[in-house]
């Protein structure tokens, strides 16, 4: 049943174990001398401006949602793609009503300033 | 092949998941959280008995899951848009506060 | 299964007149220039509106006066997702009449509370909610079902928290969501079993799927009490009716006048659907389940109106009430082979359950929409909804005040009004299916209710106004615009028609329903 899908077990397995074991070496065997210098948050090099909790404007989400919709409407388009040399007239004619309508959808966002940012 | 039953399991288990954290969380993010849970757990439902049933031609599973992938984000909007406005008014998103309402 | 093409869009002409409404509202509303866009009033949106809601308004009666009577010919199955048949008809004429009025009389109350740029959008909405209803009532697959009642949730709660500066609109906008969202994902899981175990989404094929492998009834249990979470939420059955009232209670009144009677047809035309057609076969399973909810749900819904003060809030929970009654419609339905069992002929049964429900819920249509209306008239008046708001209401505006005391007494069951038609058929269908637990519940509750609906037309009729401290003043005259004035008239005209015995009506609804009975395997 599940045995062709032992060999992911096992490399999970030794996935788990060998950053676990990798990190407790270094715990056991380095030196800990901490100071506030190495013990700051490490940024790419750069020294870190204020905190990491920082609250996200509800723009953000807006412009997000946005996107996800338009993101999510495309996938509609794969099983039009897939069955392309099948496509009737009508078919043709469906989809092409279905992107108007999307561009509509982006004409009246734009329209409304949905996408300014304020 | 692994059998249809883990599929239903590993479905059951997300819907009950996401349908406790809809139920007894008191924040409206986390329930939205919770309901696209759920709905994804169907989507593997729906795979699931797409590509175990008797005719994987009929794409019907498939393409109810993509309709059910489109609502989810439908919703996730709409949902996202209803909770700002609320937030805009009352500044709160827990459920027990909103209590302008009752009776 | 016929093919896919231009054709079939004849069927759902309707539904498509209403999505070139919105879209065309949503254009036209774009189209302006920024100074004339601050200051849209948003009349020109509503005539629009209101045009191509009248406009398919008569392609559903054309496609209904299509089928001709007696109806013999099977479902006209378009396109594979859809049956247009009597029934599907009777339904959308049902529903665009319902959302016609509301666009009448609430129209003008909608513009002048949008927010400021947002008055096409209410209407385009408002289009594509009535166009997911229409699709909705007729869908015979599960995608097109499940699609056509989630586009109908989600602009409902865009339309119910529609007031976004209103804290009271958007709480009940955001209550109604969250609800909404929980329980169709629970039917959604549902549908899947119902998927898993028959392998087709078409209604028909289920059924014909599950009669062939007795196997497969140990889903139809589950698989039932999931479809009724979401169809109870939309149909506001007990369990499942707590958004109601705060989302009835808080939404703009047009947007609560439509919630609570066409989206509340279109959840009960569904559940019919789904249960006779792709369920038939497993009636021993959901009948129980449906008459057990509808007891608790008239029960509870009458208890929690006898407590409220506030008429839109007892109209609301008295809107649950009135589901458990229509839902004995539903438990009571007299299936083919039910009929073929016991040797009734079903065309000649007077009551057959599912008649009696669509008489109900035409009736309850108008009366409903006419009580919200009164409702929305007082609040403009006195920006109340407080039962004191209502007092000396006879003086005040005798024509108001009658026309509420017609839709209260239609909602008690006065005989002579159109309530009264459908729980006669409601209950008779109870009584003889041998249902009297069921009709005894329900008369006793029909006894309840009388006692809150009585209040409000106490207060009207014999109590003398009062300001907001309760002193007595000088009744002052109340205005009203002409079109609610015209919609009032429309619904009273109605609700008496109705309870008037019409045959033709009875006719129409005795053939949508047959033809549904009939329709399985």
């Amino acid at each position: 049943m599940l045995q062709g899908y032992a060999f992911v077990l096992i490399l999970s397995g030794i996935a788990f174990i060998l950053p676990v074991a990798a990190t407790f070496m270094g715990y056991l065997l380095g030196p800990r001398k901490p100071d506030a210098i190495k013990g700051d948050t490490y940024e790419s090099g750069v020294e870190t401006i204020g905190d990491a909790w920082v609250q996200f404007r509800a723009q953000y989400y807006l412009i997000g949602l946005i996107f996800l919709i338009f993101d999510v409407e495309v996938i509609f388009l794969f099983p039009i793609a897939l069955a392309y040399r099948n496509l009737s007239l009508f078919g043709v004619a469906a989809t092409i009503t279905f992107v108007l309508i999307l561009i509509l959808g982006l004409l009246l966002e734009w329209r409304k300033g949905s996408l300014e940012w304020q | 092949m692994v059998p249809i039953t883990w599929y239903l399991i590993l479905a059951a288990f997300l819907f009950s998941c996401g349908l406790y954290a809809a139920l007894a969380r008191r924040n409206a993010i986390a329930v939205l959280i919770g309901v696209e849970l759920m709905l994804n757990a169907v989507n593997i439902n729906l795979i699931a008995f797409w590509r175990y049933g008797e005719n994987v031609e009929n794409l019907a599973g498939q393409m109810f899951s993509i309709f059910v992938i489109a609502i989810a984000a439908a919703e996730a909007a709409v949902g996202l848009a209803l909770i700002i406005s609320v937030y805009r008014n009352r500044k709160t998103v827990n459920l027990d506060e909103l209590d302008v309402l009752q009776g | 299964m016929s093919e896919i093409g231009i054709g079939s869009l004849g069927s759902i002409l309707p539904e498509i007149i209403l999505i070139v409404g919105g879209l065309l509202i949503l254009l036209l509303d774009m189209i302006q220039n920024s100074t004339t866009y601050q200051r849209e009033s948003g009349r020109g949106f509503m005539a629009v509106a209101v045009l191509f809601l009248v406009v398919s308004l008569v392609g559903a009666l054309l496609q209904m006066l299509s089928f001709g009577s007696p109806t013999s010919q099977g479902p006209h199955v378009a396109a594979y997702l859809v049956d247009i048949d009597p029934f599907t008809s009777f339904m959308k004429m049902t529903i665009y009449i319902g959302m016609t009025l509301v666009a009448i009389a609430g129209g003008s109350y909608m513009n002048r509370y949008s927010p400021r740029m947002g008055r096409g959008e209410f209407w385009s909405l408002f289009l594509f909610t009535s166009m997911a209803m229409g699709m909705v009532v007729s869908a015979n697959n599960l995608i097109l079902l499940f699609l056509s009642f989630e586009f109908l949730s989600i602009s409902s709660y865009i339309l119910a928290g529609y007031l976004r500066n209103n804290v009271r609109s958007s709480e009940a906008g955001l209550k109604y969501f969250l609800y909404g969202s929980v329980a169709s994902s629970v039917m959604l899981y549902g549908m899947s079993l119902l998927y898993g175990v028959s392998g087709s989404l078409n209604l028909t094929e289920i059924a014909q799927a599950m009669a062939a492998n007795t196997d497969f009834s140990i889903v139809a249990l589950p698989a039932v009490l999931m479809l009724m979470v979401g169809l109870g939420f939309k149909m506001t059955l007990a369990p499942f009716f707590q958004w109601a009232p705060d989302t009835y209670d808080g939404a703009p009144t047009p947007v609560t006048a439509y919630l609570s009677t066409a989206s509340k047809a279109a959840g009960f035309a569904v559940t019919a659907r789904l249960l006779l057609i792709g369920l038939g076969a497993f009636s021993v399973e959901w009948v129980p389940v449906l008459s057990g909810l509808a007891i608790l749900t008239m029960t509870v819904g009458n208890l929690m109106a006898l407590r409220q003060n506030s008429v839109k809030r007892m109209l609301a929970y008295s809107s649950v009430a009135q589901a458990g009654y229509m839902l004995m419609g539903l438990v009571s339905v007299v299936s083919a082979s039910q009929a073929e069992l016991s040797q009734i002929d079903l065309a000649s049964l007077g009551m057959n359950g599912l008649n009696g429900l669509l008489i109900y819920l035409f009736a309850y249509l108008f009366t409903n929409i006419g009580a919200f209306m009164v409702v929305m008239a007082i609040e403009e008046d006195s920006g109340s909804h407080d039962i004191s708001a209502y007092r000396g209401l006879m003086q005040r505006s005798p024509g108001l005040a009658l026309a509420m005391l017609i839709f209260l007494l239609s909602l008690t069951g006065i005989p002579l009004t159109g309530g009264f038609m459908g729980k006669f058929y409601v209950f008779g269908a109870a009584v003889q299916h041998q249902y009297f637990f069921l009709a005894a519940a329900g008369f006793i509750n029909a006894g309840i209710a009388a006692g809150y609906y009585l209040r409000v037309v106490a207060a009207m009729l014999y109590e003398p106004a009062v300001d907001a401290n309760g002193a007595e003043i000088a009744p002052k005259p109340l205005n009203m615009g002409m079109a609610l004035q015209l919609t009032l008239a429309i619904c009273v005209l109605v609700t008496l028609w109705i309870g008037i015995y019409p045959p033709n009506f009875i006719d129409l609804a005795n053939d949508a329903s047959r033809h549904l009975l009939a329709l399985r395997f």
